[in-house]
Protein backbone atom coordinates (compact mmCIF):
# COMPACT_ATOMS: atom_id res chain seq x y z
CA UNK A 1 0.00 0.00 0.00
CA UNK A 2 1.32 3.43 -0.92
CA UNK A 3 -0.73 5.23 1.75
CA UNK A 4 -1.58 4.56 5.40
CA UNK A 5 -4.97 3.11 6.28
CA UNK A 6 -5.60 6.16 8.47
CA UNK A 7 -5.29 8.42 5.43
CA UNK A 8 -7.98 6.41 3.63
CA UNK A 9 -10.20 6.48 6.69
CA UNK A 10 -9.78 10.27 6.89
CA UNK A 11 -10.70 10.62 3.21
CA UNK A 12 -13.71 8.37 3.78
CA UNK A 13 -14.87 10.60 6.59
CA UNK A 14 -14.84 13.59 4.23
CA UNK A 15 -11.35 15.04 4.74
CA UNK A 16 -10.59 16.69 1.37
CA UNK A 17 -6.92 17.23 2.21
CA UNK A 18 -6.49 13.50 2.85
CA UNK A 19 -8.19 12.75 -0.46
CA UNK A 20 -5.80 15.15 -2.25
CA UNK A 21 -2.84 13.36 -0.69
CA UNK A 22 -4.16 9.98 -1.88
CA UNK A 23 -4.57 11.33 -5.42
CA UNK A 24 -1.02 12.72 -5.34
CA UNK A 25 0.39 9.36 -4.28
CA UNK A 26 -1.55 7.20 -6.78
CA UNK A 27 -1.90 9.45 -9.81
CA UNK A 28 1.42 8.47 -11.43
CA UNK A 29 0.60 4.76 -11.24
CA UNK A 30 -3.00 5.26 -12.37
CA UNK A 31 -1.94 7.45 -15.31
CA UNK A 32 0.53 4.76 -16.39
CA UNK A 33 -2.02 1.97 -16.11
CA UNK A 34 -4.64 3.95 -18.02
CA UNK A 35 -2.20 4.85 -20.79
CA UNK A 36 -1.45 1.15 -21.28
CA UNK A 37 -5.12 0.17 -21.04
CA UNK A 38 -6.47 2.68 -23.55
CA UNK A 39 -3.37 3.27 -25.68
CA UNK A 40 -4.15 6.91 -26.39
CA UNK A 41 -1.87 9.35 -24.54
CA UNK A 42 -4.00 12.39 -25.35
CA UNK A 43 -6.98 11.08 -23.36
CA UNK A 44 -5.14 9.56 -20.39
CA UNK A 45 -5.53 12.54 -18.04
CA UNK A 46 -9.22 12.84 -18.78
CA UNK A 47 -9.85 9.17 -17.93
CA UNK A 48 -7.63 9.43 -14.82
CA UNK A 49 -9.61 12.42 -13.58
CA UNK A 50 -12.74 10.36 -14.10
CA UNK A 51 -11.21 7.57 -11.97
CA UNK A 52 -10.51 9.94 -9.06
CA UNK A 53 -13.95 11.50 -9.42
CA UNK A 54 -15.49 8.02 -9.11
CA UNK A 55 -13.21 7.31 -6.17
CA UNK A 56 -14.29 10.48 -4.34
CA UNK A 57 -17.98 9.69 -4.65
CA UNK A 58 -17.67 5.98 -3.90
CA UNK A 59 -15.28 6.05 -0.94
CA UNK A 60 -18.18 5.57 1.45
CA UNK A 61 -18.93 2.22 -0.24
CA UNK A 62 -15.44 0.91 0.49
CA UNK A 63 -15.81 -1.85 3.11
CA UNK A 64 -12.33 -1.61 4.61
CA UNK A 65 -9.18 0.35 3.92
CA UNK A 66 -7.33 -2.95 3.29
CA UNK A 67 -9.07 -3.46 -0.04
CA UNK A 68 -8.40 0.09 -1.21
CA UNK A 69 -5.90 -0.76 -3.99
CA UNK A 70 -7.99 -3.47 -5.71
CA UNK A 71 -10.93 -1.07 -5.36
CA UNK A 72 -8.97 1.71 -7.08
CA UNK A 73 -7.88 -0.71 -9.81
CA UNK A 74 -11.48 -1.74 -10.29
CA UNK A 75 -12.53 1.89 -10.72
CA UNK A 76 -9.65 2.34 -13.18
CA UNK A 77 -10.73 -0.71 -15.16
CA UNK A 78 -14.35 0.51 -15.24
CA UNK A 79 -13.36 4.00 -16.41
CA UNK A 80 -11.07 2.56 -19.09
CA UNK A 81 -13.78 0.14 -20.17
CA UNK A 82 -16.32 2.99 -20.52
CA UNK A 83 -13.80 5.04 -22.46
CA UNK A 84 -12.96 2.17 -24.83
CA UNK A 85 -16.62 1.48 -25.50
CA UNK A 86 -17.24 5.16 -26.31
CA UNK A 87 -14.19 5.18 -28.58
CA UNK A 88 -15.22 1.99 -30.33
CA UNK A 89 -18.61 3.46 -31.16
CA UNK A 90 -16.95 6.66 -32.41
CA UNK A 91 -14.19 5.03 -34.43
CA UNK A 92 -15.87 1.91 -35.72
CA UNK A 93 -15.62 3.04 -39.32
CA UNK A 94 -11.91 3.86 -39.31
CA UNK A 95 -10.72 0.90 -37.24
CA UNK A 96 -10.41 -1.30 -40.32
CA UNK A 97 -7.81 1.07 -41.79
CA UNK A 98 -5.50 0.99 -38.78
CA UNK A 99 -3.21 -1.73 -40.04
CA UNK A 100 -2.70 0.15 -43.26
CA UNK A 101 -1.96 3.36 -41.37
CA UNK A 102 0.46 1.43 -39.28
CA UNK A 103 2.30 0.18 -42.38
CA UNK A 104 2.45 3.67 -43.85
CA UNK A 105 3.77 5.08 -40.58
CA UNK A 106 6.28 2.29 -40.16
CA UNK A 107 7.58 2.77 -43.69
CA UNK A 108 7.70 6.54 -43.37
CA UNK A 109 9.79 6.38 -40.22
CA UNK A 110 11.97 3.45 -41.23
CA UNK A 111 14.51 5.49 -43.19
CA UNK A 112 14.93 8.31 -40.71
CA UNK A 113 17.78 8.24 -38.19
CA UNK A 114 16.33 10.99 -36.00
CA UNK A 115 14.99 9.83 -32.66
CA UNK A 116 14.86 6.16 -33.64
CA UNK A 117 14.05 5.06 -30.13
CA UNK A 118 11.05 7.34 -29.96
CA UNK A 119 9.85 6.09 -33.33
CA UNK A 120 10.28 2.49 -32.25
CA UNK A 121 8.18 3.13 -29.15
CA UNK A 122 5.51 4.75 -31.25
CA UNK A 123 5.49 1.79 -33.62
CA UNK A 124 5.13 -0.61 -30.72
CA UNK A 125 2.24 1.42 -29.34
CA UNK A 126 0.52 1.50 -32.71
CA UNK A 127 1.03 -2.22 -33.31
CA UNK A 128 -0.29 -3.28 -29.89
CA UNK A 129 -3.14 -0.79 -30.02
CA UNK A 130 -4.14 -1.99 -33.46
CA UNK A 131 -3.97 -5.62 -32.37
CA UNK A 132 -5.94 -5.01 -29.17
CA UNK A 133 -8.55 -3.02 -31.04
CA UNK A 134 -9.48 -6.28 -32.80
CA UNK A 135 -10.52 -8.01 -29.59
CA UNK A 136 -13.31 -6.97 -27.21
CA UNK A 137 -12.83 -4.34 -24.49
CA UNK A 138 -13.08 -7.10 -21.88
CA UNK A 139 -10.29 -9.11 -23.48
CA UNK A 140 -8.15 -6.03 -23.99
CA UNK A 141 -8.38 -4.95 -20.36
CA UNK A 142 -7.81 -8.44 -18.99
CA UNK A 143 -4.78 -9.01 -21.24
CA UNK A 144 -3.21 -5.65 -20.43
CA UNK A 145 -3.67 -6.20 -16.69
CA UNK A 146 -2.17 -9.69 -16.88
CA UNK A 147 0.44 -9.50 -19.63
CA UNK A 148 1.47 -5.85 -19.50
CA UNK A 149 0.80 -4.76 -15.92
CA UNK A 150 1.91 -8.17 -14.68
CA UNK A 151 -0.87 -8.59 -12.12
CA UNK A 152 -1.19 -12.01 -10.52
CA UNK A 153 -4.34 -14.14 -10.67
CA UNK A 154 -4.95 -13.36 -6.99
CA UNK A 155 -4.87 -9.63 -7.69
CA UNK A 156 -7.14 -10.07 -10.70
CA UNK A 157 -9.55 -12.07 -8.55
CA UNK A 158 -9.87 -9.12 -6.19
CA UNK A 159 -10.44 -6.70 -9.05
CA UNK A 160 -12.94 -8.81 -10.98
CA UNK A 161 -14.62 -10.45 -7.98
CA UNK A 162 -14.60 -13.84 -9.72
CA UNK A 163 -13.05 -17.20 -8.85
CA UNK A 164 -9.58 -18.13 -10.09
CA UNK A 165 -10.85 -20.85 -12.42
CA UNK A 166 -13.31 -18.52 -14.12
CA UNK A 167 -10.47 -16.05 -14.60
CA UNK A 168 -8.25 -18.73 -16.10
CA UNK A 169 -10.95 -19.59 -18.63
CA UNK A 170 -11.40 -15.95 -19.57
CA UNK A 171 -7.66 -15.48 -19.87
CA UNK A 172 -7.30 -18.63 -21.97
CA UNK A 173 -9.92 -17.40 -24.42
CA UNK A 174 -8.56 -13.85 -24.49
CA UNK A 175 -5.07 -15.17 -25.27
CA UNK A 176 -6.41 -17.31 -28.09
CA UNK A 177 -8.27 -14.37 -29.59
CA UNK A 178 -5.34 -11.97 -29.32
CA UNK A 179 -2.99 -14.50 -30.91
CA UNK A 180 -5.43 -14.86 -33.78
CA UNK A 181 -5.62 -11.06 -34.09
CA UNK A 182 -1.82 -10.84 -34.02
CA UNK A 183 -1.46 -13.41 -36.79
CA UNK A 184 -4.13 -11.67 -38.88
CA UNK A 185 -2.47 -8.31 -38.32
CA UNK A 186 0.97 -9.67 -39.31
CA UNK A 187 -0.51 -11.20 -42.43
CA UNK A 188 -2.22 -7.94 -43.37
CA UNK A 189 1.00 -5.95 -42.93
CA UNK A 190 2.95 -8.47 -45.02
CA UNK A 191 0.31 -8.31 -47.78
CA UNK A 192 0.23 -4.51 -47.73
CA UNK A 193 4.04 -4.38 -47.97
CA UNK A 194 4.04 -6.87 -50.83
CA UNK A 195 1.36 -4.87 -52.67
CA UNK A 196 3.39 -1.68 -52.24
CA UNK A 197 6.47 -3.27 -53.87
CA UNK B 1 -11.83 -27.12 -19.39
CA UNK B 2 -8.82 -28.78 -17.77
CA UNK B 3 -6.62 -26.70 -15.49
CA UNK B 4 -3.44 -28.01 -17.11
CA UNK B 5 -4.71 -27.04 -20.52
CA UNK B 6 -5.45 -23.53 -19.26
CA UNK B 7 -1.98 -23.20 -17.82
CA UNK B 8 -0.42 -24.46 -21.06
CA UNK B 9 -2.12 -21.82 -23.15
CA UNK B 10 0.65 -19.23 -23.13
CA UNK B 11 1.26 -16.37 -25.51
CA UNK B 12 3.76 -16.79 -28.30
CA UNK B 13 7.29 -15.47 -27.53
CA UNK B 14 6.79 -12.67 -30.10
CA UNK B 15 3.66 -11.50 -28.32
CA UNK B 16 5.31 -11.68 -24.91
CA UNK B 17 8.17 -9.55 -26.26
CA UNK B 18 5.72 -7.16 -27.89
CA UNK B 19 3.80 -6.67 -24.64
CA UNK B 20 7.06 -6.10 -22.77
CA UNK B 21 8.03 -3.44 -25.33
CA UNK B 22 4.57 -1.92 -24.97
CA UNK B 23 5.12 -1.68 -21.20
CA UNK B 24 8.44 0.10 -21.82
CA UNK B 25 6.95 2.38 -24.46
CA UNK B 26 4.28 3.53 -22.02
CA UNK B 27 5.97 3.93 -18.63
CA UNK B 28 4.27 5.43 -15.56
CA UNK B 29 4.11 9.17 -16.12
CA UNK B 30 3.80 12.36 -14.14
CA UNK B 31 0.56 14.27 -14.33
CA UNK B 32 0.12 17.70 -15.87
CA UNK B 33 0.17 20.54 -13.27
CA UNK B 34 -3.49 21.14 -14.11
CA UNK B 35 -4.42 17.57 -13.20
CA UNK B 36 -5.30 18.14 -9.54
CA UNK B 37 -7.27 21.37 -10.09
CA UNK B 38 -9.09 19.49 -12.85
CA UNK B 39 -10.06 16.70 -10.45
CA UNK B 40 -11.40 19.21 -7.91
CA UNK B 41 -13.25 21.16 -10.61
CA UNK B 42 -15.02 17.93 -11.62
CA UNK B 43 -15.81 17.09 -8.00
CA UNK B 44 -17.25 20.58 -7.45
CA UNK B 45 -19.29 20.35 -10.65
CA UNK B 46 -20.70 16.97 -9.55
CA UNK B 47 -21.46 18.33 -6.09
CA UNK B 48 -23.27 21.30 -7.60
CA UNK B 49 -25.28 18.98 -9.85
CA UNK B 50 -26.11 16.82 -6.82
CA UNK B 51 -27.14 19.93 -4.86
CA UNK B 52 -29.46 21.09 -7.66
CA UNK B 53 -30.84 17.61 -8.06
CA UNK B 54 -31.44 17.48 -4.30
CA UNK B 55 -33.23 20.81 -4.38
CA UNK B 56 -35.40 19.79 -7.30
CA UNK B 57 -36.15 16.43 -5.63
CA UNK B 58 -37.05 18.21 -2.36
CA UNK B 59 -39.25 20.62 -4.32
CA UNK B 60 -41.04 17.70 -5.93
CA UNK B 61 -41.54 16.00 -2.56
CA UNK B 62 -42.90 19.20 -1.02
CA UNK B 63 -45.21 19.78 -4.00
CA UNK B 64 -46.39 16.16 -3.90
CA UNK B 65 -47.08 16.48 -0.15
CA UNK B 66 -49.04 19.68 -0.69
CA UNK B 67 -51.08 18.09 -3.48
CA UNK B 68 -51.79 15.08 -1.26
CA UNK B 69 -52.99 17.37 1.52
CA UNK B 70 -55.20 19.28 -0.90
CA UNK B 71 -56.73 16.07 -2.24
CA UNK B 72 -57.26 14.72 1.27
CA UNK B 73 -58.87 18.02 2.25
CA UNK B 74 -61.06 17.97 -0.82
CA UNK B 75 -62.24 14.46 0.09
CA UNK B 76 -62.61 15.05 3.83
CA UNK B 77 -64.29 18.49 3.85
CA UNK B 78 -67.39 17.72 1.74
CA UNK B 79 -67.94 14.57 3.80
CA UNK B 80 -68.12 16.58 7.04
CA UNK B 81 -69.86 19.68 5.77
CA UNK B 82 -72.74 17.65 4.25
CA UNK B 83 -72.88 15.20 7.15
CA UNK B 84 -75.75 17.05 8.91
CA UNK B 85 -77.89 16.70 5.78
CA UNK B 86 -77.83 12.95 6.02
CA UNK B 87 -78.03 12.45 9.81
CA UNK B 88 -81.67 13.53 10.00
CA UNK B 89 -84.40 11.28 8.66
CA UNK B 90 -87.06 12.23 6.15
CA UNK B 91 -89.73 12.10 8.87
CA UNK B 92 -87.77 14.53 11.08
CA UNK B 93 -87.44 16.96 8.25
CA UNK B 94 -91.15 16.74 7.43
CA UNK B 95 -92.06 17.16 11.12
CA UNK B 96 -89.89 20.24 11.41
CA UNK B 97 -91.29 21.70 8.25
CA UNK B 98 -94.98 21.01 9.05
CA UNK B 99 -96.05 24.39 10.50
CA UNK B 100 -98.22 25.78 7.66
CA UNK B 101 -99.86 22.38 6.95
CA UNK B 102 -100.95 22.07 10.61
CA UNK B 103 -102.53 25.47 10.39
CA UNK B 104 -104.47 24.44 7.31
CA UNK B 105 -105.71 21.24 8.94
CA UNK B 106 -107.04 23.03 12.01
CA UNK B 107 -108.99 25.25 9.75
Amino acid sequence: MLVEFEEIELARSGDDAAFSRIVSVYRKRILGTISRLIGRPEDVEDVAQDVFLRLYFSLDQLRTAEVFEPWLYRLTVNAAYDYLRRQRRRNESRMSDLSEQQVIMADATAGSRVDLDHQHQRRVRETVDSMLSQVSEDDRILLVLKEVEGLSLKELEQIYHVKENALKVRLFRARQRVMKAYQASEKKIAEARAAKK
Amino acid sequence: MQDDQLQDEKLSPELIALFASYRQALPDREADPQFMPGVWARIEARRKDAWWFGRIARGFVTAAGAICLLIMGAIWLPEHSTASLYTTTYVDVVAEDSGPDDALETL
